[in-house]
């Protein structure tokens, strides 16, 4: 078998073995007349003109195929979105509560035990309590659940990340410990 | 009656190769060369043809060590419809050489 006739045999056999099952038989019937082409070049134009008609009808059906996979993919889609949210969604709610919880319960108990003890108010304490704290406790937490709850991680970086801009707008307008 | 088909010409000519013999089976590359049609633009009519069922394929029972053809003939509605369009195609150019005759 000449080199050509060998080209138009394997590029058949291929698009033979990746066309639909719809076209299949037509392709397989393409290449079984390809052993009566008369000529090598023939054989090729045979070939490549019966790829390309193979294309042509394979389209549509890949097409359709694409669309049938696509109604589960957006199912699990919207679900997968649906558990991202709430895991997001939950994180935030944690970060918020233990934010909530330093600065008002622990920076105000720091406030009472350091005048009851006349040393007077340390803003630096109550404001390392009130947002330092929390915030290394959010990325000790983030980076605890960031394998098995990375969404939930997501929400509290997200919490933290919040925090501190704000801060930084807030120092920035009304100064340090102001 | 309304032909389900697209009648190109060279729908037309594959059309006019089954019906030589409608009887006989025929080979895609025989059918290639009665009409002079690549393979690229019969098989998109045989295919539709096929789809429409005005035409049924089957394998070849092969000798041993052979391997079997692809054939096709037309099924009985692919038959009527055929020669219906034929039947058209010809109505048509005798009215336009009627046509370009009253013109001269």
């Amino acid at each position: 078998m000449s080199a050509a006739r060998s080209l138009a045999s394997r590029l058949l056999a291929a698009v033979a073995s990746l066309s639909p099952s719809r076209s299949r038989p037509w392709a397989d019937a393409m290449l079984r007349e390809l052993d009566f082409v008369e000529g090598d070049l023939g054989a090729l134009r045979w070939a490549l003109g019966g790829a390309a008609a193979l294309f042509r009808h394979s389209v549509p059906q890949l097409w359709q195929l694409a669309l049938e996979k696509r109604v589960p993919v957006v199912d699990v889609t919207v679900r997968d979105i649906g558990t991202k949210t709430t895991g997001v969604v939950s994180g935030v709610v944690f970060a918020g509560a233990l934010l909530l919880a330093c600065v008002g319960g622990l920076a105000r108990l720091a406030a009472v035990v350091s005048m009851s003890w006349g040393v007077g108010r340390i803003p630096l304490l109550e404001c390392s309590i009130a947002f330092a704290l929390p915030e290394m406790a959010f990325v000790a937490a983030a980076v605890a659940l960031w394998r098995k709850h990375r969404s939930v991680a997501a929400g509290i970086l997200l919490s933290g990340i919040t925090l501190v801009a704000h801060l930084i707008v807030h120092f920035s307008k009304y100064g340090w410990l102001n | 009656m309304r032909l389900r088909l697209r009648l190109s010409p060279q729908t037309l000519r594959v059309l006019d190769a089954f019906l030589e013999d409608p009887k006989e089976w025929k080979y895609g590359y025989d059918i290639s060369k009665t009409t002079g049609l690549k393979s690229g633009t019969l098989y998109p009519i045989l295919m539709r043809l096929a789809e429409r069922k005005l035409l049924e394929a089957s394998w070849e029972t092969a000798e041993v060590g052979k391997p079997p053809r692809h054939m096709y003939r037309f099924t009985p509605d692919g038959l009527r419809e055929a020669r219906e369009a034929v039947r058209s195609r010809l109505k048509s150019r005798s009215q336009r050489a009627a046509f370009s005759g009253a013109k001269l």
